[in-house]
């Protein structure tokens, strides 16, 4: 333990006072693992020296001040994962204020030449969740983490797992003994009268959804998973035996697949509109329609694409002839939240001195702006590039609601509002994952411009499954076309980061109204 | 009990000519009801073609009296209700979880009653009570937490930390 206490203190030189206590949790053990000598002190080591966290939940990520400017970095980047954005942009002003270079550092530390690392980087992007610290250090990439107790379970393959689930119930908790059913109903026959009206008395060792016979569970699960799949598969995580169902019960994700709301009837797969959300004229010929089938703003010519995918039920056997596995892992797009790209990049400032020095007074300007795109099922979106954070605009960005008849966006009213950009969205019909979007032009009517997206799921931890998120956009392109001359620039992209998806309860209410 | 509901049905009966009938609850109970509020069920209704005259009392076993009184006083209320069409299973389901507000009222009793009646309507047949209810549950669990559907429901969790961190990770989606 105190080697790999002066590992750190060697590696993190830069750092700010450390307290007496060092903090010994898994940051310090990933911190080891970018150290020359990779000896991390097995995870139990954790509670027995450190009384200061002493229960499980206080090893978290999210509830240890960070110290280092790898703390900073790995919280900032944790907290960005999880959508707050502020918090996470102040944790990397701290880490480049301590060490400019530690994007390097950290790129150094989880992104090195080594396979195996991609694991314990998605990771870091999963929620902290309370009793878990025991495997999240499993998959750090420290050298001596092979020791640590928890690494035997991580073979298990989920598929596995929840088939040993099958023949489980449900069960009530551990009071059952106390008061079975059958009593129950005795006594109603006892006092008919007031049988059923007694909040007082606590209904113990009775679970309705144990004691239900299974298919009209299954009833119930039906109804909650058409008007929310989420709680429907947030189920499988309340016991074994709805794990399983939640899992197996194929004829309910093949429900959400066809969901109009969120099933893939609501995506969009060719444009619906123009740009500006106008209805296409019956035999469209737009000049700028035919430039997109004909070529891609780049000048390859653009593949012949269906306009509209497979039925549903062919594309059954892509995705292991399963609908869970289709509605987890075909590219679709989220209407209910946002999709953000924070981009941060550093301007040396007027007198830039070696990064040696301790203090914190560096000078760098970091730029921070944001793209912000909404999709909606209509086939329009808005883009939005603006330097003002999400808490100021997230919950703003829509369109006029259809029963009002205000011209504009409701956006209109806040100072960015004006920036706002309508464009039009289609998903490639092939699975690929691609979007083309087209917008207005920030620089003049005369321009359109074009970005090129591509979904994928980060997170979902080790074995890279995404664990269904889809909330991930990545960068393909981004040109500018002018309308007039056919001249296509494309935007460089070195600071432009990718988008990530972040829910935003209030749109649920506006999807609703939009459907 | 029944004596008390007797006559207010009976009131109502006197514009529409209907029979009374008796059913007997499992605890041996009596509870007189009209035909047509007694037909919604369609084990009963099937029970009744059957056998062109009824004087006897028609046993329920599954169910007991307080039950059977509950289930009754839905079946009162929604006596007039369109017969629903055996291909409306889907658009019921499009209607999801909504719920009219007497039908709201009415379920608003303790889980074991709840229980109970999701059970009655599943015997004797009543497709919209027993959707009802079900949707009444669904309803205890949209939005909840895993942990408050635990408590909710009374659930033991049987994960271990391991098996349920894995479990989160694959249905990451869910909790965002």
């Amino acid at each position: 333990m105190s080697k790999a206490k002066m590992n750190d203190e060697a590696e993190l030189e830069l750092a700010q006072t450390r307290s007496p206590i060092s903090h010994v949790s898994q940051e310090d053990v990933s911190d080891d693992g970018a150290g020359p000598s990779a000896t991390a002190p097995p995870t139990s080591g954790h509670t027995s020296t450190n009384p200061h966290l002493g229960s499980p939940k206080s090893a978290t990520l999210s509830d240890k001040a960070p110290k280092s400017a790898m703390e900073h970095f790995e919280k900032a980047i944790e907290r960005e994962g999880q959508g707050n954005l502020g918090d996470s942009l102040n944790l990397y002003r701290k880490a480049y204020r301590m060490d400019p270079k530690i994007d390097a550092k950290y790129q150094q530390k989880y992104f090195p030449r080594v396979p195996n690392a991609s694991a314990s980087s998605s990771n870091l992007l999963s929620p902290p969740t309370g009793p878990n610290t025991a495997h999240h250090s499993s998959n750090a990439p420290s050298g001596g983490a092979s020791a640590t107790p928890a690494a035997p379970t991580e073979p298990v393959t989920i598929t596995s797992l929840i088939a040993s689930f099958s023949n489980l119930r449900i069960q009530a908790n551990a009071l059952a003994t106390f008061a079975p059913i059958k009593s129950k109903s005795e006594k109603q026959s006892e006092t008919p009268t007031n049988a059923y009206k007694e909040p007082e008395e606590p209904a113990r060792g009775f679970s309705l959804l144990a004691n239900l016979p299974h298919e009209l569970l299954l009833q119930i699960l039906r109804f909650l998973a058409y008007t929310d799949i989420a709680s429907f598969a947030r189920c499988s995580l309340v016991c074994k035996s709805l794990a399983y169902t939640v899992s197996a019960e194929d004829s309910i994700w093949k429900d959400a697949c066809h969901h109009p709301h969120w099933g893939f009837p609501s995506q969009v797969w060719d444009f619906q509109c123009n740009i500006f959300g106008e209805a296409l004229p019956d035999d469209f010929s737009s000049p700028e329609d035919e430039e997109e089938v004909e070529t891609d703003l780049s000048g390859f010519p653009i593949p012949k694409r269906p306009s509209s995918p497979l039925p549903i039920k062919s594309l059954f056997p892509n995705y292991k002839n399963s609908y869970k596995h289709m509605f987890y892992s075909r590219p679709r797009i989220r209407y209910n939240g946002l999709y953000i790209s924070t981009c941060n990049y550093i301007r040396p400032g007027a007198f830039h001195s070696s990064s040696t020095t301790v203090t914190g007074a560096t000078p760098v300007h970091i730029i921070t702006y944001y793209r912000y795109l909404r999709f909606y099922p209509d086939g329009t979106c808005l883009s939005l590039l603006t330097t003002h954070e999400p808490p100021e605009v997230v919950y703003h960005l829509s369109k006029p609601s259809r029963t009002q008849n205000t011209p504009g966006y409701t956006s209109a009213l806040h100072p960015w509002g004006k920036h706002v950009l309508r464009g039009r969205w289609r998903l490639d019909t092939r699975d690929s994952g691609d979007i083309d979007i087209e917008t207005e032009s920030a620089s003049g009517e005369k321009y359109l411009f074009k970005m090129g997206l591509c979904v994928k799921s980060v997170g979902g931890g080790k074995g890279g499954r995404g664990g269904g998120r889809l909330n991930k956009l990545v960068w393909r392109g981004f040109w500018s076309w002018n309308k007039l001359t056919d001249d296509v620039a494309e935007f460089s992209l070195r600071n432009d980061k990718p988008f990530f998806w972040s829910r935003i309860r209030r749109f649920d209410r506006e999807l609703l109204e939009e459907m | 009990m029944s004596n008390t509901q007797a006559p207010a049905t009976v009131k109502k009966l006197t514009l529409v000519p209907t029979r009374l009938l008796t059913l007997l609850s499992s605890d041996s109970i009596e509870k007189k009801v009209a035909r047509d509020v007694a037909e919604r069920s369609i084990l009963i209704k099937n029970m009744l073609e059957d056998c062109a005259e009824f004087d006897q009392a028609i046993p329920i076993p599954n169910v007991t009296s307080s039950v059977l009184t509950k289930v009754i006083e839905w079946c009162e209320h929604h006596k007039n209700d369109p017969a629903p069409a055996a291909d409306e299973k889907v658009d019921s389901r499009k209607k999801s979880t909504d719920i009219d507000e007497w039908d709201q009222k009415f379920m608003q009793v303790d889980q074991e009653m709840l229980f109970e009646i999701i059970l009655a309507a599943n015997y004797l047949d009543i497709k919209p009570l027993l959707d009802v209810g079900c949707k009444t549950v669904a309803n205890m669990i949209k939005g909840k937490s895993p942990e408050e559907i635990r408590e909710t429901f009374n659930i033991q969790n049987d994960f271990t930390p391991e098996e349920e961190d894995q479990i989160r990770r694959e249905n990451q989606w869910a909790e965002e």
